[in-house]
């Protein structure tokens, strides 16, 4: 006989007989009952089906598949500084290019980050009536528009009067949905290298058409 | 496998109960009941103790029969755990200022030698007593109860594995002492000094 078969003979039967025991066994069933019958009814735990689950599983797939979904979405790549010259002062501007010289030597001695300047581009449009307005977009990774702008109009005394504007220059960056939704929540910035092809694209058609798209 | 089907009706039962279902409870309770005292008997004597102890045990299975999930072990299991308690919580109100360590084993004064009685049994009867309390336990629970490694970790709060492994050295060590106490005895009868 194995050690197990000894430990089961000798553990195993202790018992009494039913008989001694189906009074109790009664009686217990009884007051079990009664109290089984007098508790407040059990409510169903809920539980989710495996349907729910199957369902949000599927509704995040769905979302993370959305998310990484190619698109295009506005960044600011510089600034555009606008200046509208009334005809009498016109003749005092210089050309484009002479402008543009101007723009680069007041950047490089005015009190702003000559390092944030990437690209500048400057360009005139004469209207009808004689107003001249003159488009100065400077793309940049950061630089004060306003200061530039004071600073152009004290160097080129035709700007002096001039009414003048100062507006972010948009262009398009490409990456996913998700960040999309990170850039225009102020949560997920913008990857440098996005800002600088999406300037990179506004400049290529800058420089096809001329003039400021 | 036939123990596995009547754990699985067990838990269809009680799962029926935990709706409300007064067949279904009674039905549990026909099952239930013979285990429960089995357990209870093999750890107390007197048969009045047997008797409160089991109509405790039914009365807080009944109270928390909600919380039974199938998932965390058998219906067996979970009504021995509360039993298990109940014999604990007994034994504490009973030597209210002794502690737990100093109280000794459950069932060590009562039943365990009468357990043992066969004579051919003597040896391992033997054996068994100089075996700790817990160690009794996990071998009562295992040949008395018949009970898997995994309930007997339900009742006592051990992982299956650390039941296996102390089961596998209880058994060794029984051998090894019955093996002892053979040769001894023999010894003895020959009349070697």
């Amino acid at each position: 006989m194995t050690i197990e078969e000894q430990l089961d003979r000798a553990l195993r039967d202790s018992e009494p007989p039913l008989s001694i025991r189906a009074q109790h066994r009664e009686a217990l069933r009884q007051e079990l009952l009664a109290s089984f019958e007098g508790r407040p009814k059990p409510r169903r735990p809920f539980r989710r089906s495996r349907t729910v689950y199957a369902v949000a599983v599927a509704v995040a797939l769905l979302l993370i598949g959305v998310s990484c979904a190619p698109t295009q979405y506005p960044v600011t790549i510089g600034k555009r500084i606008v200046f509208v010259v009334q005809p009498g002062d016109s003749t005092a501007l210089p050309g484009p290019r002479a402008m543009r010289a101007v723009v680069e030597g007041v950047v490089s001695t005015a009190p702003v980050r000559v390092s944030a300047l990437v690209e500048r581009r400057v360009s005139a449009l004469l209207d009808r009536e004689g107003t001249t307005t003159l488009y100065v977009d400077v793309f940049d990774n950061g630089i004060d528009g306003e200061l530039l702008a004071t600073r152009l109009a004290e160097q080129v005394p035709g700007l002096l009067r001039a009414q003048r504007n100062v507006t972010p220059l948009d262009g398009r960056a490409r990456g996913r949905l998700f960040d999309r939704f990170g850039h225009e929540l102020h949560i997920v910035p913008v990857k440098r290298e996005e800002v600088q092809r999406a300037r990179e694209d506004y400049l290529s058609l800058y420089d096809r058409t001329g003039r400021a798209p | 496998m036939a123990d596995d089907r009547h754990d699985d009706d067990l838990a269809d039962l009680v799962l029926r109960a935990q709706t409300g279902d007064r067949d279904a409870f009674s039905m549990a309770y026909e099952r239930l009941y013979p285990r429960v005292w089995g357990f209870v008997s093999r750890r107390r004597r007197r048969r009045e103790d047997v008797e409160d102890l089991v109509s405790l045990t039914f009365h807080r299975f009944l109270a928390r029969i909600g919380s039974y999930e199938p998932r965390r072990g058998t219906v067996r299991a979970f009504v021995l755990s509360i039993a298990h308690h109940a014999l604990i919580d007994e034994a504490r109100a009973r030597r209210p200022h002794v502690s737990l360590d100093e109280a000794g084993p459950l069932g060590t004064e009562t039943t365990m030698a009468d357990l043992l009685r066969d004579d051919e049994l003597r040896v391992l009867r033997s054996a068994i007593a100089r075996l700790k309390p817990d160690e009794q336990e996990v071998l009562v629970l295992r040949y008395g109860d018949g009970l898997q490694c995994n309930e007997i970790g339900v009742v006592l709060g051990l992982k299956e594995d650390a039941v296996k492994k102390r089961l596998s050295r209880l058994l060794h060590r029984l051998r090894m002492m019955i093996d002892e106490a053979i040769a001894v005895e023999a010894i003895a009868v020959k009349g070697v000094p």
